[in-house]
């Protein structure tokens, strides 16, 4: 320390404390360059898969022809920007293998999310609603409606979102309770555990979690436990799935902002720390 | 029509976004229709894709003869109902019932579920000692877990150096938590900014 004040003496201290000091407004333009760069100019990193990641595209590979998928897509606007490309990716899966699946939703706006982004996969496939897949709509109730879809599903769902009896819905033709869904894909910002506790724990069913990044720490501990078969985290997830799928969509082109902005992070706290061990320097 | 809808779209991040600079009343004015809007649609969707078609429709059914027992559904509404009377100082007993029912309904399922989560977590936790992650696993339950034991005082230094471990390891989760806090908070501003480049600057296309 006695050394590097002699050699840089204390005017350099002094520019250290500086950057513990950086304006905020300075450092919200650096996010913004380093977010809208990407989208400007082609950037490209290295995308690796996860074992979580692999967990859930293996499950689905290996989905038998006479049984579906259900994903519940509780998402709204407020965490888009990560459920809606991992929905992108899990129906992308779904639709190039030909695996039918139905959509529910446990909050009112995220039926229209999940048809939304169906509708957009589908035109890709040429995919026909009804025939490869349809949407319970809003299925409020939480745990008692998690138990009851269990034992009977056209005894809670009567009707799909249009209107239609499900009973005459080609693709819900034989599925009758939870032994005929192969796999629950839970899409949502803090994925409901009620599928582990009343369905995989129960009926000993798939189930495969796409959280927000946020809550993937309380996640790790039931992929461990194998409670969970998968787990797709964040914008991270759905770029690691659409690497496993070959294709380069939505996750794939925000992953790189996202590293971007991450490395910004990196060195603005290694800078703000420089300059909050240089203040106490100078006090002393 | 799409452009309208991008443009009104855009119109609302950018309001919304305004508050970075300072708080001011067009952020305060798009917060409100948020907020408004949010409520609309769920009391609407409510209504449209629940109570009336699962509790409204077989009610009336009922009572017009259509179904036999239909007019029972009017049972749910008066219990309902009693949840109201926590606002009467005279009745408030009346809304007990109500209460636990949604109690005793909700602790049986906790209850049925807190076993069937928690005993697959335990029973893996038991994980035999033949790698690094193991060892460092179980090091570190036990670590954390003498530190939540709060029934002795850490006189012994061993169990006081194992408890301060655990502190460490924590901070070291609590690191990763916050790491992935950044990453999502993130994600949904890129997504943002992604669509004001894209679909309304239509920058990169």
């Amino acid at each position: 320390m006695v050394i590097f004040r002699e050699r840089y003496g204390i005017e350099m201290i002094k520019f250290l404390v500086i950057l513990g000091k950086i304006d905020r407004r300075f450092i919200y333009l650096l996010v913004v360059i380093a977010v809208v760069l990407p989208f400007i100019v082609k950037i490209h990193f290295p995308i690796f898969i996860s074992r979580e990641t692999n967990g859930v595209y293996t499950i689905i590979e290996q989905c038998p022809e006479d049984k579906i998928v259900l994903l519940d897509c509780t998402w709204d606007a407020g965490n888009r920007g990560e459920n809606w490309p991992q929905t992108e990716a899990v129906m992308e899966h779904l639709m190039r293998k030909g695996i039918k699946f139905t959509i529910m939703s446990r909050i009112p706006q995220g039926t229209a999310f999940g048809r939304e982004v169906a509708q957009k996969v589908a035109k890709k496939y040429k995919k026909e609603y009804g025939i490869d897949w349809c949407n319970f709509g809003y299925l409020p109730g939480e745990a008692a409606m998690i138990q009851a879809l269990a034992r009977d599903i056209k005894g809670v769902v009567k009707k799909d979102i249009k209107g239609t009896p499900i009973g005459s819905i080609p693709v819900m033709k034989d599925i009758e309770d939870i032994h005929d869904i192969y796999m629950v894909c839970a899409i949502a910002y803090w994925p409901t555990e009620d599928w582990l506790r009343f369905v995989q724990g129960v009926y000993g069913t798939y189930i495969g979690f796409c959280s927000s990044a946020i809550v993937s720490s309380a996640m790790y501990p039931f992929l461990d436990s194998k409670q969970l078969c998968g787990l797709l985290v964040g914008v991270r997830g759905a770029a690691e799935y659409e690497r496993l799928l070959n294709i380069k969509e939505l996750g794939t082109e925000l992953i790189v902002p996202q590293s971007m902005v991450h490395l910004l992070i990196v060195v603005l706290i290694i800078l703000a720390n420089i300059g909050f061990w240089a203040e106490r320097r100078e006090r002393k | 029509m799409e452009t309208i809808e991008v443009w009104i779209a855009a119109i609302c991040t950018l309001a919304i976004f305004s508050f970075l600079i300072k708080e001011n009343p067009f952020y305060r004015l798009f917060e409100h229709i948020f907020l408004g809007l949010a409520i609309g649609f769920t009391v609407s969707k409510t209504w449209i894709d629940v109570l009336k078609p699962k509790w409204w429709d077989p009610m009336i059914a009922g009572f017009q003869g259509v179904t036999p027992y239909g007019w029972l559904w009017v049972f749910a509404l008066l219990g309902g109902l009693l949840w109201y009377f926590q606002y009467s100082k005279r009745y408030h007993w009346l809304s007990r019932i109500v209460i636990g029912f949604t109690i005793g309904a909700g602790a049986g399922m906790t209850f049925k579920g807190i076993f069937v989560v928690m005993i697959p977590q335990i029973t893996s936790s038991f994980k035999p000692l033949n790698s690094f992650n193991n060892i460092f696993f179980v090091i570190t339950i036990l670590c954390v877990l003498s530190y939540f034991f709060f029934s002795f005082q850490y006189k012994f230094r061993p169990i006081k150096k194992v408890s301060e471990l655990g502190r460490i390891l924590l901070m070291i989760s609590f690191g990763a938590f916050f790491g992935n806090t950044v990453m999502t908070r993130f994600a949904v501003f890129i997504d943002r900014i992604q669509f004001l480049l894209r679909e309304w600057l239509k920058i990169g296309v």
